[in-house]
């Protein structure tokens, strides 16, 4: 015996493919939908659609773009001699709120991880160093999470950039803003020392 | 069980949800367990330090109905030498996976984890290949599958390793030595030199401290790679990614240094 009528359990079940909707909030969703204006309804579908036909990686830096190059690689205000090396677009999109860094970016969609067999070849890696041959870029800064293999690949990007004569830089690691001494734990503690800076 | 404590090392890490990882940790007590760390992706969480793959923490877990929660953990080595070698950290994901692959969840293995916490200490000063030869022997000795080096695996009979022997017949299959009479029928025998056979049984017995110094020749320790390489794939049925990395990576390392 059907629960639900035919269309309406198609819709909770695509929904419940999402990451993080269940059975519960997919029917709460699904409910909603039938609800709402047409045209709502009609955009939702449409803007999905779009997303997937528009959307690809730039061919210059990786990033989520709906044109080649994307916006940041082809804005000319930009301090193009700077490169900040991201692991995903999501924290290129963190770096980007800042509204602070005003260089390129490069996004190497992953990190190197010997027991998922990601290797150099399955990274943006050959990219980075072909841009970084073409002789604009001055310095490359690493962001790619402090992590064990976060670091591991910075070391492995930093040894293959120090010959082409570029400065390579890692971002700052330590206490969070906000955070307290007392609840840190002692890698980040032992971090934020080695990172000390004059005042 | 409610809320127990585990000491473990934290083979696993995967991104869950928004801000957890699901661990996959190798405990004293237990075994392998999985569980969740809640929370641990923000800055302010307190777990964040004991988390880390190849870290080993003393944890306190609660069980939960289907995966059990980390709600405490407090880091004791962190192995940080690891993120300043590749080569250190290929071999470190090697013995990790090679421990994922080989047991199954729940089954306490004390020698196990005493095994891994001794090549990651290792793996800071020693030669990482050495290091990876001798806790593949050991492991597969703690597994049960201890490679027969004093008698003929086949019938039996001691057979003493003359030192103008040139080689000694070993069967992957059979899981030892044979006596040249067996090794002649026997299929799919390999030769080794006496020193490879000899390096085998100083690893098996030796503490692991002590093993891993041994100077070994270029062509034993290639001939103990194989080996080694052929009897974990044939009895423990392996084919652990970290294992091309780390070819990949020796040699682009013996290519450099050409």
């Amino acid at each position: 015996m059907n629960l639900y009528p035919e269309p309406l359990a198609l819709l909770i079940e695509c929904l419940q493919k999402l990451p993080g909707i269940g059975p519960k909030t997919a029917q709460r969703l699904a409910l909603h939908l039938l609800h709402v204006p047409l045209e709502e309804a009609e955009t939702l579908a449409q803007a999905i659609l779009d997303a997937r036909e528009k959307v690809f990686f730039c061919s210059v830096c990786g990033n989520l773009t709906d044109v080649d190059p994307c916006h940041i690689c082809q804005d000319e205000t930009r301090d193009r001699s700077l490169i900040c090396v991201v692991e995903w677009p999501r924290d290129l999109f963190a770096l980007e709120r800042t509204r602070e860094y005003r260089g390129l970016y490069h996004v190497l969609h992953g990190v190197l991880s010997p027991m998922d067999g990601i290797g150099p070849d399955d990274l943006k890696i050959a990219e980075l160093l072909h841009r970084v041959k073409d002789g604009q870029i001055k310095e490359v800064i690493l962001a790619l999470n402090p992590s064990v293999e976060g670091e591991a690949t910075a070391l492995y990007l930093s040894q293959l950039l120090k010959p082409l004569g570029v400065k390579v830089t890692r971002i700052a690691h330590g206490l969070p803003v906000g955070g307290e001494l007392e609840f840190a734990d002692t890698a980040t503690l032992s971090r934020a020392f080695l990172g000390r800076s004059e005042i | 069980m409610g809320i127990y404590k585990a000491e473990a090392v934290v083979l696993r890490s995967r991104i869950y949800g928004e801000a957890d990882r699901i661990l996959t940790l190798f405990t004293l007590e237990y075994g392998k367990i999985s569980a969740i760390a809640k929370g641990v992706r923000k800055p302010t969480s307190r777990l964040r330090g004991a988390v880390q793959l190849f870290c080993h923490s003393h944890f306190v877990l609660y069980s939960g109905k289907s995966l059990d929660t980390v709600t405490q953990g407090e880091a004791r080595e962190t192995f940080h030498f690891l993120q300043n070698d590749l080569l250190r950290l290929t071999t470190a994901s090697y013995c990790a996976e090679l421990v994922d692959c080989l047991t199954m969840e729940r089954q306490p293995l004390g020698s196990v984890f005493h095994l891994l916490l001794s090549a990651l200490r290792c793996l800071e000063q020693e030669d990482p290949e050495v290091v990876a030869r001798v806790f593949e022997t050991k492991l597969l000795a703690v597994l049960g599958y201890r490679p027969r080096l004093d008698r003929c695996v086949s019938d039996d009979h001691k057979w003493l390793v003359a030192e103008n022997e040139g080689s000694v017949w070993f069967s992957v299959e059979k899981g030892g030595v044979l006596c040249p009479e067996c090794a002649r029928n026997c299929s799919r025998v390999v030769r080794l030199a006496p020193v490879t056979v000899r390096l085998l049984g100083y690893f098996l017995q030796a503490p692991f401290a002590r093993a891993v110094k041994v100077k070994i020749p270029r062509e034993n320790l290639a001939e103990l790679e194989s080996l080694l390489r052929s009897y974990l794939t044939y009895h423990g049925e392996v084919n652990p990614r970290a294992r091309e990395f780390l070819e990949t990576l020796l040699r682009k390392n013996s290519e450099n240094s050409l």
